[in-house]
């Protein structure tokens, strides 16, 4: 069933498929549909895949729709929106994630949307989810105006995504900004004792986020060297088995096929996603070579990679996603990879392809 | 599509004739349609309708959960609930209960923690009581659960109550020595509360742990999380590495040629004795980086030649 090389006409039409129709199963992940779509385009654009005109209108059309009434973000889902003008307007407010991606997915279709997004009012609305206390950035805001949600690393670096994606200059508004300084010592203070970042343990996914914000604040001195320690937390998340360590086998996590693949957290599987989290974080310090490249793809391509539907799974034991397709493409233009050439490099910093965020860049 | 208001709720005895629920289907061309069963589509049209008008009411509340068990990671239904528990006058506990089921179906949401964290803050007199078993039966079942360890330290701060953490640590070490989680606890049950005092530990509970953890180390000593565990004790107590390389050389040493396997015993313990080395004797730190490139952690190549170069170099 293995192959060795990256299908990318079955991933082509992998996405397509997902972009289309989604089983009934889905329907827990209604609330963030615009991150499955943002994951589709996503796949689609490293693949190189060109939208037609009618595509782009259509996507440019659904995405809007998510808009909420106040211009202040965007929703997840049309099941998600109340009347207009209702008293209980506030129950459909925007959230950090679905925004993000929602500007994700319009840069990659090269959409100008500058013309059509109130560049100010997002920007409040992301100063409102911001904790005054504790510096981190909720997932939304309640009925009343107040943060609300889970505040981990994600949303920090989301709404700084977002704060960089609009171009904001505080400048141009008397200086109306997200606490700045709560939010680099809110992320410093999460730094775990092996290096890593995470909410009381190393996290693959919470160092990247930690690290990129950090990145978007000007705050991330590559060249500090309290980041050694991270960088090597980081160089250790690519899983080997080999004569010297094969006592670990037996352990709950040993699993030969998992050679090459990267784990999250020390002592876990392997998993798709954290080859890209750890790649695109050791990039942020130009240090992805110290990945070993082939070993990664050839775990990505021959385990992970579905020759059926196309796609890539979370692991050897799960079906194919969007979430992990558009990650496993993403590693796979990051680090040395045989496949990188046929591939649109991605941007580590925005998880968007380089030609959007050359696109954003553009005034 | 016209939504059915009856089928799913009548057998409850709400009264819906009153309300006209959003439809479910929109106009245009759609992006990812989800074949939504129509359960979903009635339980979320009920839900908007209720949302729009703010109602707060028995029959909202029962909303509420069937939305939550349909689709956990809904953005505002747990907002919404809460809203309608507040304005009812509902019991803390109680929902506190309620929400213990609904976490046992959905281990892996975020959601869920963030409420019941909300719910124990309006308690009058907070209590944690029935936090610490529903977090033991969820970390028996899945003992590396992310958010149900966040969650667990979050309780810990909130109450100021760390007296149950250490033996809590260790029935989870001792049912697993490689569980990350119980060791990233363990350092934070050790260590924060001496931050917030701005101490450093004392030497007693220092060498405590150090003994703790060379046994643990002796079970397994190719355990990356006992040896980092060590280290951060270490660093942390701002106490010297080199006081480690009596115990670590007899898991590793970088002298012995020829008898690898047996010399080698754990490669954590190998770089743990390159890092000692590359403050005192450079030629042997050298020597440790081509053994971890060459043989024994090959995969990690590029970054051991570029730490050998980092040490010679300078």
């Amino acid at each position: 069933m293995s192959s060795d090389e990256l299908l990318v006409k079955k991933h082509v039409k992998y996405f397509q498929m997902c972009l289309n129709v989604l089983p009934s199963r889905l329907q827990k992940e209604d609330s963030n549909k615009l991150m499955i779509i943002y994951c589709c385009i996503a796949g689609l654009s490293i693949l190189k895949y060109q939208f037609t005109i009618q595509e782009k209108t259509d996507l440019l059309n659904f995405i809007y729709e998510h808009l909420v009434d106040t211009g202040e973000g965007f929703r997840g889902s049309l099941t998600h929106k109340l009347y207009t003008g209702a008293v209980g307007a506030n129950y459909d407010p925007p959230t950090i994630a679905n925004t993000y991606c929602a500007l994700c997915i319009l840069s990659m279709i090269e959409e100008d949307f500058t013309e059509k997004l109130d560049k100010l009012q997002i920007m409040k609305y992301l100063i409102k989810c911001q904790d005054q206390e504790d510096g981190s950035i909720r997932s939304i805001v309640d009925i009343n105006d107040q943060p609300f949600g889970d505040g981990d690393l994600r949303q920090t670096y989301m709404a700084l995504c977002i704060r960089k994606m609009l171009n904001y200059n505080p400048l141009e508004y008397q200086g109306l900004d997200l606490n700045l300084s709560k939010i680099e010592e809110n992320i410093l203070g999460q730094i775990c004792f092996d290096g890593g970042l995470g909410l009381g343990e190393s996290h693959a996914g919470y160092t990247f986020c930690g690290l990129t914000s950090l990145k978007l604040i000007g705050k991330l001195n590559t060249q500090d060297s309290r980041w050694n320690k991270t960088i090597n937390w980081l160089i250790h998340r690519q899983i080997d088995f080999n004569e010297y360590n094969k006592e670990l086998l037996n352990t709950p996590f040993g699993d030969d096929i998992d050679i090459g693949s990267h784990n999250g957290r020390d002592n876990k599987f392997g998993d798709t996603c954290y080859s890209f989290w750890c790649s695109s974080s050791l990039a942020l310090f130009d240090k992805e070579f110290f990945i070993d490249g082939p070993k990664t793809e050839k775990y990505l391509l021959e385990v992970t990679q579905n020759n059926i539907l196309g796609g890539f799974a979370k692991s050897d034991a799960d079906d194919p996603d969007p979430y992990h397709s558009f990650l496993a493409l993403s590693a796979l233009t990051i680090i040395n990879s045989h496949c990188k050439n046929e591939l649109e490099p991605i941007d580590p910093l925005l998880s968007i392809t380089l030609k959007a965020s050359t696109f954003l860049k553009k005034d | 599509m016209n939504v059915s208001k009856t089928n799913y709720y009548s057998k409850e005895n709400y009264n819906w004739d009153d309300i006209e629920p959003l439809p479910i289907d929109v106009e245009g061309v759609q992006v990812s349609q989800i074949l939504y069963s129509d359960e979903y589509r009635q339980v979320l049209g009920l839900l908007r309708a209720l949302q729009s008008q703010k109602e707060y009411s028995e029959r909202a509340l029962f909303i509420t959960q069937e939305a939550i068990k349909l689709n956990a990671a809904h953005y505002t239904v747990w907002q919404y609930r809460y809203h309608n528990i507040i304005e009812l006058g509902k019991d803390i506990e109680e929902e506190l209960e309620w929400v213990e089921d609904i976490a046992l179906d959905n281990i892996k949401n975020y959601q869920i923690w963030n409420y019941r964290q909300l719910l124990l803050k309006k308690q009058e007199t907070p209590n944690p009581k029935k936090e610490f078993p529903l977090i033991q039966v969820m970390l028996d079942d899945d003992p590396k659960n992310y958010h149900v360890w966040s969650h667990r330290k979050w309780l810990v701060q909130f109450f100021n109550k760390y007296d149950e953490e250490l033996p809590f640590v260790d029935y989870f070490i001792e049912h697993d020595v490689y569980n990350n989680s119980a060791w990233s606890h363990r350092f934070f049950t050790i260590f924060s509360q001496v931050e917030k005092s701005g101490k450093a530990i004392t030497d007693e509970i220092f060498e405590e742990e150090v003994e703790y953890t060379k046994d643990q180390i002796k079970i397994a000593p190719q355990n990356v999380s006992s040896w980092n565990y060590l280290i951060g004790l270490y660093e942390s107590s701002g106490k010297e590495l080199s006081n480690l390389e009596e115990f670590v050389l007899t898991y590793a040493n970088v002298l012995n040629e020829g008898s690898d396997l047996e010399s080698l015993k754990s490669i954590p313990a190998l770089e743990i004795l390159i890092k000692i080395y590359s403050k005192s004797n450079k030629s042997l730190a050298s020597k440790g980086y081509d053994l971890l490139s060459t043989k024994y952690d090959p995969i990690r190549k590029n970054y051991w030649e570029y730490q050998k170069k980092q040490i010679t170099t300078v």
